[in-house]
């Protein structure tokens, strides 16, 4: 009775580690796979709220001259809630979009009229007639904040070198700017 | 209607050879309840009960008779007691009960006992089956009460662990009374318990207290044998070698996709941030904050004391105002390399990159 038993539990336990095993087998051939769409669904998530914050900001610079206003990260412009349906908040589960004002000169034909002179600081009075002048612009920028390296980076390639960056745990894409040759 | 009912209901019983039956002690306790509470529909269907006796009598003899040579033609060496490792169930019994009758009930103790106890139950079925009375319905009401009180205790096979139990070839099934019939029922329609279609246990003729103990004798018989039946194991050895075997592979193969999965499994990786990304991404930080202050200089017509002053800072981006005209940034890469912007004299590379922006509207 007891070799009955024993042999019944024998081919008990192996029946359990088959079943087992194979489960684990097939939990670890789809971990990969299954950890990439996840990834790329984060990226996704991501890309679309950059994309749609970006196009939103760009419609609303186009027809009031002004961009939104900046916010902390997560929060979304006022100017712009209404591209973002159903949504109180720009995060995601493991980012956050932030929107940023921004400025940077863009060198401009100086008006015949206008006989602007240079700051006291920097040159002698009545020493020159700017005929080109400096002129601040506002710009804008989508900050995108995770702890996904991985995230930033695909962020990075998507939108190339030229108009982003990637500082610290942030991926900047500068809106406003195209950037040339 | 009753006892057309139940007459068919023996007829389909003898019928059904190798059909599923279940039965318990919780089921015989069931039909000791209802036959308890309702005595006075016990004595309206004395008639059929009448009927039901001969039939009873000789299913319940060749229950027992069959369980014999059941458990004789099965190896005892194959035969598991179904409580093996468990502790054992404890029997609640009256007081008037014998010491053989808590044998009887003791199935769990070795297989002697099932052959003793299933032996008792033939010679005790012989010698009642030429002196059946009918008792008064007093000592009716009293043998319900003791068998119910029998059944209450957890026998070997209480509601917990009774399982269907699938009717054997070579012998009918136990008769219950109508009313445990019912109980039986309603238990099956709130799913306390499966019962198969067919099953039909008549104990209503059962008014005594031998043949009550002989009911539940053949009823008992009838589970072991059931138990044993199903307890008969197969030839494992084979089939415990190759699945020893494949389980081994299994497993191995298991250990080596987790820990080194092949290519095919695993997808292309996400792009990831060089040394040349993060050290770009300083360089751009420095000019986009230069640009700030640039800005603020143009608009203010002075440089800001310090980064607090403008609308925009960017992290970790040190700011030294050297002069009223002339400032430095200071940023570190990764590896700690500083990396200087001077206002006075950018280097080369924040000039090619500044010189490549180009704003897509006019001053705003």
């Amino acid at each position: 009775m007891m070799r009955s038993i024993a042999r019944r539990r024998g081919a008990a336990t192996a029946d359990i580690v088959m079943a087992v095993a194979g489960i684990t087998l097939l939990i670890a051939a789809a971990m990969p796979t299954l950890r990439a769409r996840s990834f790329e669904a984060l990226v996704e998530d991501a890309a679309t709220d950059v994309e749609t914050l970006r196009s939103a900001s760009e419609e609303y610079f186009s027809t009031t001259r002004a961009w939104p206003t900046p916010m902390e990260p997560g929060d979304l412009p006022p100017e712009v809630t209404t591209a973002f349906p159903g949504r109180a908040s720009l995060s995601g589960p493991d980012y956050s979009v932030q929107w940023r004002r921004l400025e940077m000169l863009e060198t401009q034909e100086a008006p015949d009229a206008v006989n602007r002179r240079p700051a006291d600081a920097d040159a002698p009075p009545d020493s020159v007639r700017a005929d080109r002048l400096q002129v601040p612009i506002g710009i804008g920028g989508v900050v995108v904040r995770s702890a996904s390296g991985e995230l930033l980076a695909e962020l990075l390639a998507r939108y190339g070198a030229r108009a982003s960056f990637v500082r610290d745990s942030t991926w900047t894409l500068i809106v406003g700017v195209t950037p040339g040759g | 209607m009753a006892r057309k009912r139940k007459k068919s209901r023996s007829k389909k019983q003898r019928k059904a050879t190798g059909a599923s039956d279940a039965t318990s002690t919780d089921a015989l306790k069931a039909g000791g309840d209802e036959a308890v509470e309702d005595t006075s529909e016990d004595q309206a269907t004395d008639e059929v009960a009448a009927v039901a006796i001969d039939d009873e009598h000789e299913t319940s003899i060749a229950d027992a008779r069959s369980a014999v040579v059941a458990m004789d033609q099965d190896d005892p060496d194959d035969v598991v007691s179904p409580r093996q490792g468990e502790s054992e169930p404890e029997i609640v019994m009256p007081d008037d009960f014998d010491d053989a009758e808590l044998d009887v009930i003791s199935l769990d103790d070795d297989e002697e006992s099932h052959e003793r106890l299933i032996a008792e139950a033939v010679a005790f079925a012989a010698a009642k089956e030429s002196d059946i009375d009918t008792p008064a319905p007093q000592d009716a009401i009293e043998g319900e009460a003791d068998l119910h009180e029998l059944a209450v205790g957890e026998g070997p096979h209480s509601s917990e662990d009774a399982a269907p139990i699938a009717r054997p070839a070579t012998t009918s099934g136990l008769s219950l009374t109508r009313d445990a019939v019912a109980a039986l029922s309603e238990m099956q329609a709130q799913g306390l318990i499966d019962l198969p279609e067919d099953l039909v246990i008549d104990l209503g003729e059962a008014t005594t207290d031998d043949e009550r103990d002989r009911l539940l004798a053949a009823a008992l018989a009838h589970v072991e044998l059931q138990e044993a039946r199903f307890r008969v194991p197969t030839d494992r050895r084979r089939t415990r070698g190759w699945k020893g075997t494949a389980a081994s592979a299994l497993v191995m193969l298991t250990m080596l996709v987790a820990l080194a999965p092949p290519a095919i499994l695993v997808p292309d990786p996400p792009a990831q941030l060089t040394e040349s990304d993060l050290t770009y991404g300083v360089v751009v930080a420095l000019i986009l904050q230069a640009q700030q202050i640039d800005a603020f200089r143009a608009r203010e017509q002075r440089l800001p004391d310090s980064l607090d002053d403008l609308g925009t800072v960017l992290p970790d981006i040190r700011y030294v105002k050297s002069s009223n005209r002339l400032y430095q940034l200071v940023a570190y890469t990764s590896d700690g390399i500083a990396v200087v912007y001077d206002s006075a004299a950018p280097a080369a590379i924040f000039e090619r990159i500044a010189e490549t922006w180009v704003t897509t509207q006019a001053g705003a």
